[in-house]
């Protein structure tokens, strides 16, 4: 960006406008720790300026000027996506919404609230239950922190998505600025449509408040939790469960792997770590729960599962929002987030488990059962990110995860800029087309958020990263003795 | 193990715990501060990502840039970051640490040497002269002929400097003596002897300071031969309890120490009609993990209605005051305060019990910014107003004696 430009800006927005690089060097990067050296030689992540607009009105005229100056903006809140989702590939305008939070309006009568995009989904929850006796159908896992304008804008599936479905579905209205400064409402019948935004990862328009359908906050909840000695045992059951009518409110699993995991991070946990485990939480009525877990022991019984002490259940859900607690074993973790079809989920986990063994890495996998049909692994291995050449060479087993849960059906759950090298697992060619069209029809001269989803940049390209994966994995193999060896010890 | 005896094995170095830091951003969604300031620098994960930016590939820090000198002081150490960080860091005590390294260093902001020079020089953190402390009981009509000091007692009322010289908390003080008082509780108070407990300087990165304050008080402590100490300010709680080392004595907060009484029968307590809810103060909750005593008090209050705020026990939001934050930015202080009023105004109460003498300014000093009829009280006055109306109640039940 020309500095008449930066000074253009922070006359606009004065003391929520700032160019001090003390600042902008902390929008560089989300939760991956990724190598510095790495990503600022692929792309330039330190923006320009940063700006907080508090309103509709002033995103708009910050995009107005984007588009006038065709400078690239890329929107972030809590930033709590892996895939620099949020982080500028092209500098320029950082647009911090976080000023865009809170309640604006609840129809108890519909059920239904309208929202600012950077309200964090556990305070909302909160509030809804608090206020008046409501509660959001779905929340990402992480809900403390992560946002309902970013869950939108990323895949949308977690807690309570078997029984309600992605998060997409419940969003009724949306109000955007696109890329020129326009503002527009979005329903699933407006030109351009709401479905347009879903999943969009801010390159379509900045989401600006949203309409979300709402459920009664549940009367009670339960929770149980079955241990499994083998995984293709846990699958059967999860498919049962998951087939069930009513579903019960939320499925999560995790092998044993990551229970050893947790362990192994210094935590005192009475779970069983020779064990898989499949957590299975109601919520509901008191009649509607008991109606829902009726069958549970039975299938529990015809899959070999056994059921484990009810206050193990309550500590795996009370637990829910801290599954990266594993990290103290790093300090930092490396792995990937998939979608799988359920049918391919122990397969998975085998050969995933094969992959660990073969490298020396504990790689646990955990997740959440999102469809009768889908499910939602995530798959890490801790590592060191103080220790530049063998962090990077770790970076080589996220590939070898990927493919495996390709080769079982999967594909990458978020894309941002580090798996755009996976897009041909995304999304068909015709899809991709379309994507594309609608892209290039709202933000011909992408402008929102650039770098990201449709098109991998040159050295990501399929081939050269896979190259490049190769090379690293070969030299993880000559070179290392430390991440899985330091990690197993 | 609890969570905290958890944290506490965890800390490795800050540098470590920046490392183990998720960057989720959970710590961002619920700190005060940065809720009024917003930008990333001024977020505990903005905080942790500078440390490790700073450390590089050679894990040492030589110099804190002034930016981030003033940030990390830009905090009340509430601890909420901390209580719901997913990789269970104690982010609290990796910031006091934080602040002691960058004192070590020389580079700590000026109030750090005023609270130092005070202290050394009155050891109260209002820079009055310390003999002055217990003149609060000057404003008593009814309080016996000791004053409240007495040569030997079983239990020690620590006063605490806000609750000593801050008019707005001192009604907290003479309420809570003559609770102890009416409960026929054999307890004194330090007077001019009692000095500052050391949390400013804690809280200022100057532990080492807090040194002297500390031993001088368990040496008057010692001298006594009290065998329980009582305190009205959570602060003063927490630095006894995890900074004095004691052995075989009783440490309690007032909100412990009146709910015993009340289980003991010794008070008498009459009704009150009212609707109120309870403010968990930082440092007596969260950091210290009593929530049931005082409920347990307010429960025991006849007519009393309690409601609970939307943020309660462990998530229960700052005043604001906490960690020196309000000699360094009053104005924000307020703001922060505002938002705890409008929690207490949105769940229908017509008043805000607190436990604290900090709290109970701050908490006016929001009240009045959003010119709300919500009263602030503490507990040990609600205690002292329930004992009033009992006695009241008597005196007018008293049949031929009493008035007609």
């Amino acid at each position: 960006m020309e500095d008449k430009d930066v000074k253009g800006l922070l006359e606009l927005l004065g003391d929520r406008a700032t160019a001090s690089s003390f600042e902008t060097a902390l929008y560089q990067s989300d939760v991956a720790a990724v190598p510095p050296f790495l990503s600022r030689f692929l792309f330039q992540t330190l923006p320009d300026i940063v700006v907080r607009p508090r309103s509709t009105e002033e995103v708009a005229s910050m995009l107005r000027y984007a588009a006038t100056h065709r400078l690239p903006v890329t929107p972030r809140a809590a930033a709590s996506t892996a895939y620099f989702n949020a982080v500028p590939t092209r500098g320029g305008i950082l647009l911090d919404l976080n000023g865009l939070r809170g309640i604006l309006d609840v129809d108890r009568e519909r059920a239904t609230v309208t929202v600012l995009p950077a309200t964090r989904w556990k305070e909302l929850d909160d509030e809804l239950r608090y206020r008046w006796g409501l509660a959001v159908k779905s929340y990402p896992t992480s809900a403390p922190s992560s946002t309902v304008g970013g869950w939108f804008n990323m895949e949308g599936w977690g807690v309570g998505s078997l029984q309600y479905g992605s998060m997409h579905g419940q969003v009724l209205r949306a109000e955007a600025v696109l890329a020129g400064g326009k503002v527009v409402e979005l329903t699933p019948d407006s030109n351009p449509s709401l479905h347009w935004f879903a999943r969009s990862e801010g390159t379509m328009g900045i989401i600006t408040s949203l309409e979300l359908g709402l459920r009664p906050a549940p009367e009670s909840e339960s929770h149980r939790l079955i241990a499994f000695r083998d995984f293709r045992s846990l699958q059967q059951a999860a498919e049962k469960i998951a087939d069930l009518d009513p579903k019960p409110y939320h499925v999560h699993f995790a092998d044993s792997a990551f229970t050893r995991s947790i362990k192994r991070a210094g935590f005192t946990t009475e779970l069983p770590a020779d064990v898989h485990l499949l957590s299975v939480h109601f919520e509901g009525s008191r009649s509607e729960i008991e109606a829902a877990e009726t069958p549970l022991a039975k299938i529990a019984r015809e899959t070999s599962g056994r059921e484990l002490d009810s206050r193990l259940a309550h500590e795996e859900w009370t637990e829910r929002f801290s599954e990266v607690r594993a990290k103290r074993a790093g300090p930092s973790l490396l792995g990937t987030e998939t979608l799988l079809p359920l049918r391919s989920l122990a397969s998975y986990i085998e050969s995933v488990q094969g992959l660990g063994r073969g490298l020396g890495l504990p790689i646990y996998t955990y997740g959440a059962v999102v469809s009768p049909d889908w499910c939602q692994p995530n798959s890490f291995f801790p590592a060191d990110e103080r220790r530049g050449w063998s962090y990077l060479t770790a970076l080589s087993v996220t590939k070898a995860l990927q493919d495996r849960a390709a080769r079982h059906g999967g594909r990458p759950y978020g894309i941002g800029v580090w798996n755009t090298p996976y897009l041909g697992r995304v999304w068909s060619s015709s899809e991709r087309r379309e994507r594309l069209r609608r892209k290039a029809h709202l933000d011909p001269h992408g402008v929102l958020n650039p770098g990201k989803l449709y098109a991998a940049p040159f050295l990501l390209r399929p081939s050269l990263f896979g190259l490049g994966m190769s090379a690293l994995a070969v030299l993880r193999r000559l070179t290392v003795s430390g991440v899985g060896e330091r990690s197993t010890a | 193990m609890t969570t905290s005896e958890i944290k506490r094995l965890f800390l490795t170095t800050p540098l470590g715990e920046a490392t183990i830091c998720a960057r989720c951003g959970a710590c961002n969604a619920v700190c005060c501060t940065h809720r009024e300031l917003q930008w990333e620098s001024t977020s505990p994960r903005g905080w942790l990502a500078i440390l490790r930016g700073l450390a590089g590939s050679s894990g040492r820090i030589s110099d804190f840039p002034p930016e981030l000198v003033e940030r990390v002081f830009n905090c009340t150490t509430c601890g909420k970051c901390g209580q719901v960080c997913p990789a269970h860091i104690d982010l609290r005590r990796l910031w006091v640490e934080l602040r002691e390294k960058i004192v070590d260093r020389g580079q700590g902001p000026a109030f750090v040497d005023q609270v130092k020079e005070v202290l050394e020089r009155e050891h109260n953190v209002f820079d009055f002269p310390n003999e002055e402390r217990a003149e609060w009981v000057e404003f008593m009509s009814d309080a016996p002929d000791h004053r409240y000091q007495k040569e030997k007692a079983e239990v020690l009322y620590y006063v605490g400097c806000v609750s000593s010289f801050s008019p707005g908390a001192q009604g907290i003080t003479r309420s809570l003596a003559k609770v102890l008082e009416l409960s026929g509780t054999d307890f004194t108070i330090l007077g001019g002897e009692e000095w500052c407990c050391g949390f400013p300087l804690m809280a200022a990165g100057s532990k080492k300071e807090a040194r002297t304050l500390i031993e001088h008080n368990k040496e008057r402590l010692a001298a006594l031969g009290a065998r329980t100490v009582v305190f009205n300010c959570p602060s003063c709680y927490h630095m006894w309890k995890h900074e004095y080392g004691l052995e075989g004595v009783e440490l309690l907060h007032h909100t412990e120490y009146l709910a015993r009484l009340i289980t003991q029968g010794r008070l008498n307590l009459g009704k009150i009609d009212d609707t109120i809810t309870y403010h968990d103060p930082c440092d007596l909750g969260r950091n210290s993990g009593v929530y049931e005593a005082p409920r347990e008090v307010l429960k025991s209050i006849p007519g009393l209605t309690v409601v609970e705020m939307l943020h309660n026990r462990e998530e229960a939001l700052c005043c604001g005051g906490g960690g020196d934050f309000e000699m360094l930015a009053p104005a924000m202080t307020q703001k922060i305060a505002t938002r705890l009023v409008q929690e207490a105004i949105d769940a229908d109460a017509r008043r805000l019990v607190v436990a604290c003498p900090q709290c109970k300014r701050i908490e006016m000093s929001g009240v009045e910014a959003l010119k709300s009829n919500v009263r602030v009280t503490d507990l040990a006055e609600l205690i002292l107003e329930s004992v009033r109306s009992a006695d009241h109640t008597e005196a007018t039940s008293g049949g031929a004696d009493g008035p007609s």
